[in-house]
């Protein structure tokens, strides 16, 4: 019985087997050093067998291709792309674009500096200031940690920053030109981690809502946004809309 | 082991234009360089899409598939290691296996007619008649399909331009399982040995 998985090489080689055969036989191969490089001869030469089917591509194609990649971010080198790996990347399927530090530092810095300035105004109540003065001195103090970290993300026209200081245990949360949401509606961010999700804050609306700061635990590993009913809820009601993984 | 460029080895009156090495151009794509990644590009798309089309045949399916099968070049140029093989036969090898799992997701097995097959058979190159680009290759694939059985080439054909399984093969053609994986294998061994796919 055994000695027949042998002559699937060639089924493999032009992809011949079902999927279930398929997972089977690369197992097989696994542990079958004659069969593995009999396969790779095999694959060259149906590589052969598909060069003689080359046509002309539409000229079009070339530049819609070259604007895909654009969009879509190459794999690490290596590295298995699990969640938790040792990366600072957002791990969302939908389209993102990295910063590099440099550029988010200064993002980060100066989107907190004009929100700082925006969220305190001279027409706030004496208590209200007070309190928005704490979180700004909150926010100003996890960014000039020694050891925050900021990972960014952006989608579309939105960007979104967190800047997270484990000695402090804080993280700083800041989005701005959020699609607008009807009014019954707010953006949500929540702390994930292995007990579940805890709420980092409610976005204010607009378009440049205050910075969210939270309490952040060694255990959280990623920050997710939800679209919640106004004012947030107790637990995510449903798939985020925008995902980081923390540093 | 050095890389074999299989591809601009002359072997009649043809020559062959001399390009940068795709395995080269694969290792700077690794590292995000999209100009790089032009040149795999024009290098590639048209083997790509020639051979997505020929399996699928839908020619709107067809680019799509064609520039999916790009796109994920591009993601995964990093895990691409030139020790597994040359960087062509990865391409082609990752745009025959998604090409051949749309085909058969389209369409349930039983629905993929008998005529559709024998077409294959007898008239495998036709659609690419003008295309100079893979025209060595095609010459070299018809002449050493050549030296296959009948059985033997009417099974690669349409197991590999066909999309089917070795079972619906042993279905088509009317023989035993273990006679079509048989003919396969020897079929392709064949063709290495004729077209010098070195050990």
């Amino acid at each position: 019985m055994n000695a027949d998985i042998h002559t699937l090489t060639g089924a493999y080689a032009l992809d011949a087997l079902s999927d279930t055969e398929r997972v089977a036989f690369e197992r097989h191969l696994a542990e079958c050093a004659s069969c593995s490089a009999e396969v790779a001869e095999l694959q060259e030469t149906a590589g052969r067998l598909g060069i003689a089917a080359s046509a002309a591509p539409p000229v079009a194609m070339k530049a819609q291709v070259l604007s895909s990649i654009r969009q879509v971010r190459q794999l690490p080198p290596g590295v298995p792309a699990r969640p938790g790996s040792a990366t600072r990347a957002p791990l969302t399927r939908s389209r993102w674009q990295l910063w590099t530090a440099a550029a988010a530092a200064a993002a980060c810095f100066a989107v907190a500096v004009v929100l700082g300035a925006q969220w305190i105004s001279a027409d706030r109540q004496l208590d209200q200031a007070a309190q928005t003065q704490r979180q700004l001195d909150g926010v100003l103090a996890v960014l000039a940690a020694p050891d925050a970290e900021i990972t960014t993300a952006a989608v579309d026209g939105s960007r979104a920053a967190a800047v997270v200081s484990h000695a402090q245990g804080r993280v700083v949360f800041v989005a701005r030109d959020m699609p607008q949401l009807p009014a019954d509606r707010s953006y949500q961010a929540w702390l994930a981690g292995p007990g579940g999700m805890t709420s980092l804050g409610v976005l204010a609306t607009g378009a440049t809502p205050a910075p969210l700061v939270a309490v952040l635990l060694p255990e959280h590993t990623g920050i997710g946004v939800t679209v919640e009913p106004l004012g947030g809820s107790s637990r995510p009601s449903g798939a985020p809309v925008m995902e980081f993984e923390l540093p | 082991m050095r890389e074999r460029p299989h591809g601009d080895r002359a072997t009649g009156p043809h020559p062959v234009p001399t390009q940068p090495a795709l395995d080269d151009l694969m290792a700077l794509v690794a590292r995000g360089d999209e100009q790089a990644f032009e040149q795999v590009y024009d290098q590639l798309a048209g083997p790509i899409l020639g051979l997505v089309r020929r399996v699928l045949r839908d020619p709107a399916q067809s680019e799509e598939v064609a520039q999916e099968v790009l796109v994920e070049l591009w993601r995964t140029a990093p895990r691409y290691r030139p020790d597994r093989g040359s960087a062509r036969t990865w391409a082609l090898t990752l745009a025959h296996r998604r090409a051949v799992d749309r085909v058969r997701s389209a369409q349930a097995a039983t629905d993929r007619e008998d005529r559709v097959a024998s077409a294959e058979l007898h008239r495998p190159f036709d659609e690419v008649a003008d295309e100079v680009t893979g025209r060595l290759e095609r010459e070299q694939v018809r002449r050493c399909m050549r030296t296959l059985t009948e059985l033997q080439r009417e099974s690669v054909v349409l197991a590999y331009y066909g999309g089917h399984t070795y079972r619906e093969v042993s279905q088509l053609l009317d023989v035993p399982l273990g006679t079509v994986k048989t003919r396969l294998r020897d079929g392709l061994i064949r063709l290495r040995d004729c077209l010098g796919v070195a050990g």
